[in-house]
């Protein structure tokens, strides 16, 4: 299998040195046409159990809209958003006004909130055993180790279930199929000066039996529901451009 | 008597002030440890308890090993107590007050009360002491009088309290708690001391509930688990389900996860002797038309069996559903219920039509300070410092102008909005806490963060 070293200057942006890092100064990745964002999502959606870090303590925010974004690929019956309490106070609780502008259906959305990491782990091994559930589990810490990650593995694969793991600490077990690292990257609107649709850096590191070492600049679209990759970096003005004003599709 | 007499006949005599609360404290407290007895006990202050064991006696081995288990019991714990068993609760007070016959059955109960003072029916002041005038003085020449005259001269009341005592009419009881619509009970022939010997007497007694439930169609919406322990200590669990449950399996597998969880385990430190599971808020079950009218492959059963299981052993407050509220407050724009209810019916969320958000992913609880440099003072902010770090802003959207709800934050400054993005690309949702109109020094939070 080929294997495209990651662009130089993408990887330096990525791990986070002191420097300023704007999203419009990463080059687009030579990813070839076989790896588009899309497929990659297509083979998430095949897979029951992902992993995702934020690039830095700061991008927590960026981190929890990609996982709660990947939620989307499935039609769960329920999602289920597990976070220990002591997160809550470090990065905030989802607001429900800010869930529903994201595309998000909240009538479908449970919130859980043990008290320890032990909890959010029986909480979500629990929760992957509702048939077809989505489980975003935000964690951090030594608690999930490769012994905890396999159950929570098994009970996805055994109930069709579907889980996020958003591990803040840097840390990774073993047993999930795509581990993604996620930073923030900078909007783009149609005049300067303004924000834009909801924008991050997606970097792919490691996926069971397929090539990682991948990165995308990704937009949400709120309407559709999905991400989109953004198109190369000098075309991505016009592009957006183009697109204008999403149109409000049905859902 | 004085209390200046009784000291005068016996100068030793220690003398107490009389504490009517603490006193109706220590009998509700009694009356909470009754409850291994049965869940109905109804207070009779000052100093009497009525206990409805109906249906539970045999598992004491009959109503006269009940009686003595109470007896010892309590007699144990230092109090001096009497008790009689009787049909009507009435009987029973006559009994224990009057009489030394303790157990009465309807057939013996009218004889027994017969020889007994008229005082033993509780009459109320006046129309005893015109009994008593009439010379009437046991309860066997009230039962000879006449009954019209004496009504109309002792009022409707005493004849009342004499078919209460002889059970030819009902009086009804106000139990300290509502008693539970079906209920189970299981006692042990020793004390369990481990969790997992409780838990097979929980699966005893769900398996008996869940019987009981299913003989009459019912489903239960609320469970409470007491466990009795040697020492006395009440301990009570309870659960709360989305739908009337009434599988014992499903039961059971909710108390297991909710006593494992138990902050100090169940703390069964000298066993427990019995336990009664109380099945409340019942309801007929509706499993057929739900199946009808669900989406396909949605589950309904499977998602209610889940939130059941998450909020047995998390506890309620921590599994919930969000919703949006009509308020301007960003605080009170957002709420949150109990995942157990099906959700409400709520404002529709919009998603805006260019797909940017206005309002972030995440909100603080708590808005946290940070601070910012402005370059006009009614402008955003082009640089700020949160969580100790110097954030450079490269593009600011701004100002969304919010006053506060007087009646939620009195005396609240209205709030510019600002939604910001630095130079790295991290949005952040700030806003400066009073207009300068308002407030000398500005002063700016990070209320939450963009996705």
């Amino acid at each position: 299998m080929e294997i495209i070293p990651p662009h130089a200057r993408a990887a330096a942006a990525l791990k986070g040195g002191a420097g300023l890092v704007r999203a419009a100064d990463i080059a687009p990745l030579k990813t070839g046409a076989a790896e588009s964002f899309s497929e990659i999502a297509e083979a998430v959606r095949a897979a029951p159990l992902h992993e995702i870090a934020p690039a830095e303590a700061g991008d927590v925010g960026a981190a929890l809209g990609f996982a709660l974004g990947l939620t989307q690929l499935w039609t769960a019956p329920l999602t289920l958003f597990i976070s220990p309490q002591a997160r809550n106070g470090e990065d905030g609780t989802l607001y429900a006004e800010g869930c529903a502008q994201f595309g998000f259906r909240l009538e479908d959305l449970i919130l859980v909130r043990p008290r320890t990491a032990q909890d959010a782990l029986w909480a979500a091994e629990q929760a992957l055993t509702l048939p077809g559930a989505t489980v975003v589990c935000v964690i951090a810490g030594k608690t999930l180790d490769l012994i905890a990650s396999r159950r929570l593995l098994l009970a996805a694969e055994t109930f069709g279930a579907h889980g996020l793991l958003v591990r803040l600490d840097g840390l990774s077990a073993g047993a999930a199929w795509t581990r993604w690292r996620i930073a923030a990257a900078a909007s783009l609107a149609a005049a300067d000066g303004e924000i834009g649709r909801p924008a991050l850096r997606a970097q792919l590191t490691r996926r069971r039996g397929g090539r990682s070492d991948l990165s995308w600049t990704l937009e949400w679209d709120a309407h559709a529901r999905r991400f989109s990759e953004r198109a190369a970096m000098a075309g991505a003005v016009a592009a957006a451009a183009e697109d204008g004003p999403a149109k409000a599709r049905a859902g | 008597m004085a209390l200046a007499d009784a000291r005068a006949m016996a100068p030793d005599l220690v003398a107490a002030e009389a504490e009517p609360a603490r006193d109706a404290a220590l009998l509700d407290a009694i009356a909470a440890w009754c409850g291994r007895y049965t869940p109905v006990v109804a207070l009779d202050p000052p100093e009497g308890l009525f206990l409805d064991i109906t249906g539970v006696a045999h598992l004491f081995g009959g109503e006269d090993d009940l009686r003595r288990d109470l007896l010892r019991r309590i007699q144990a714990q230092g109090f001096a107590a009497r008790a009689a068993i009787a049909p009507s609760p009435a009987a029973a007070w006559a009994l224990a007050h009057f009489s030394r016959d303790a157990i009465g059955d309807a057939d013996s109960i009218a004889a027994l009360i017969a020889p007994l003072p008229v005082e033993c029916l509780r009459l109320e002041a006046d129309s005893a002491a015109l009994i008593k005038r009439l010379g009437l003085k046991t309860v066997t020449q009230l039962i000879a009088a006449p009954r019209k005259p004496l009504a109309a001269r002792a009022g409707e009341r005493a004849l009342q309290r004499l078919d209460y005592a002889l059970g030819r009419a009902h009086e009804p009881l106000s139990p300290r708690r509502p008693p539970p619509p079906v209920f189970a009970m299981k006692r042990f022939l020793e004390p369990l001391m481990s969790l997992e010997a409780v838990l097979i007497g929980v699966e005893a007694a769900c398996v008996e509930l869940a019987a009981r439930l299913d003989r009459r169609g019912l489903g239960a919406r609320r469970l409470t688990l007491h466990l009795f322990g040697v020492d006395a200590r009440a301990r009570s669990y309870g659960l709360r389900l989305t739908r009337p449950e009434h599988d014992a399996r499903a039961m059971l597998r909710l108390f297991r996860e909710k006593l494992s969880i138990a902050p100090e385990g169940i703390d069964a430190e000298f066993g427990i002797e019995m336990l009664r599971l109380d099945a409340f808020e019942t309801a007929p079950r509706t499993m057929m038309a739900r199946a009808l009218t669900a989406p396909a492959g949605r589950d309904e059963e499977a998602i209610a069996r889940l939130l059941d299981a998450l909020s047995a052993r998390l506890g309620e407050a921590r599994v919930r559903r969000i919703m949006l509220k009509d308020a301007h407050a960003p605080e009170h724009a957002a709420g949150e219920t109990t995942a157990l209810a099906p959700p409400a019916t709520q404002r529709r969320a919009i998603v805006p039509a260019d797909g940017v958000m206005r309002r972030p992913l995440t909100l603080f609880a708590h808005p946290e300070r940070a601070d910012a440099i402005a370059s006009v003072p009614d402008g955003p902010p082009v640089k700020f410092r949160w969580r100790r770090v110097l954030r450079d802003v490269a593009r600011a959207e701004g100002p969304e102008r919010i006053a506060m709800n007087w009646l939620d934050a009195p005396g609240a400054a209205t709030r510019d909005y600002y939604r910001v993005e630095d130079s790295r690309g991290r949005r952040y949702w700030l806003y400066r806490d009073g207009l300068y109109s308002e407030r000398d020094a500005p002063v700016w939070y990070v209320h939450g963060v963009f996705a």
